[in-house]
């Protein structure tokens, strides 16, 4: 387990915000001006792996709020996957890549084949670069992209569930209130893919409602 | 530490310890020194007594 509680800020580089930027293509940041094939960062103490609390003020006054706003809640650093398919977008989902190891703290913009979105990573904050590391949002308000068209009826403080549309939409949210009567395999499901309450009225296709994550889902430590 | 050093960097020293919390605190510190605009931000907020307390990093206090 990375020594995630007695480090140095995360240095936030010539971007100078938290949600701003391509994430760092070195993991600890990289560094200009050296030659080419030098195995060198800026020294930053980040590790994937390393998480971090933010309070409400410290997360406003890291937002760029020309691309939005942050709020308080764990934050963990990874590295999101070179050769995935789908891109990674501020807002969307990401997933544990279960086919590398733990200790890397990988993780995929794509929806598995045979795990689906269950290995539930986080949201992406910023729109990273693949391969890149920084952080993604794990707990507390985050805001977050809706499916194109909802499963349910949005309301206000309504329940939020990853929406595992697959390959079409990857990594977007759904409403299933009003649905209809689910089977106990639907029931799994929800439980699976929930993520948390809608903080105003969800809108399909935006990102401009919040969500609220619960601390418990969290799989890699 | 590094290479390149920023006005970030300087008000941080290698051996210091933070909590997950505080080091998101001192994050912020940081947005603060290098940015106009999160200091006008937060300062218009919380008022600049609450920053001088929760930042006194970015405002020459340490």
């Amino acid at each position: 387990m990375p020594s995630s509680w007695s480090k140095q800020a995360q240095q936030l580089g010539p971007v100078r915000y938290f949600n701003a930027g391509a994430g760092m293509s070195v993991i600890g940041g990289e560094i200009t001006g050296v030659p080419s094939n030098v195995g060198a960062n800026q020294g930053g103490q980040d590790r994937p792996g390393d998480r971090i609390i933010i309070g409400e003020e410290d997360a406003l006054a890291l937002s760029d709020t020309s691309i939005g706003t942050l709020y308080g809640g764990l934050y963990q650093y990874v590295t999101t996957k070179s050769g995935a398919v789908a891109a990674a977008t501020r807002g969307k989902a990401c997933f544990w890549d279960t086919a590398v190891a733990n200790k890397l703290f990988q993780v995929t913009p794509d929806e598995s084949g045979a795990q689906g979105v269950a290995m539930f990573a986080g949201v992406y904050i910023n729109t990273l670069t693949a391969g890149n590391s920084w952080w993604i949002q794990q707990a507390g308000k985050v805001f977050v992209r809706m499916k194109a068209v909802f499963t349910g009826i949005p309301a206000n403080g309504c329940a939020v569930y990853l929406a595992e549309a697959g390959a079409g939409e990857p990594g977007v949210f759904d409403v299933l209130d009003g649905g209809g009567n689910p089977s106990f395999t639907q029931v799994g499901s929800m439980l699976k893919n929930y993520a948390g309450v809608a903080e105003g009225v969800p809108v399909a296709a935006g990102i401009g409602i919040p969500i609220n994550i619960p601390l418990c889902r969290n799989f890699r430590w | 530490m590094g290479t390149k050093f920023t006005i970030p960097d300087i008000v941080m020293t290698p051996d210091e310890i933070f909590t997950a919390k505080e080091r998101g605190r001192h994050m912020a510190a940081n947005a603060i020194i290098a940015n106009p605009d999160s200091r006008k931000r937060v300062e218009s907020t919380y008022g600049i007594e609450f920053c001088k307390n929760r930042w006194p990093e970015a405002y020459g206090r340490t």
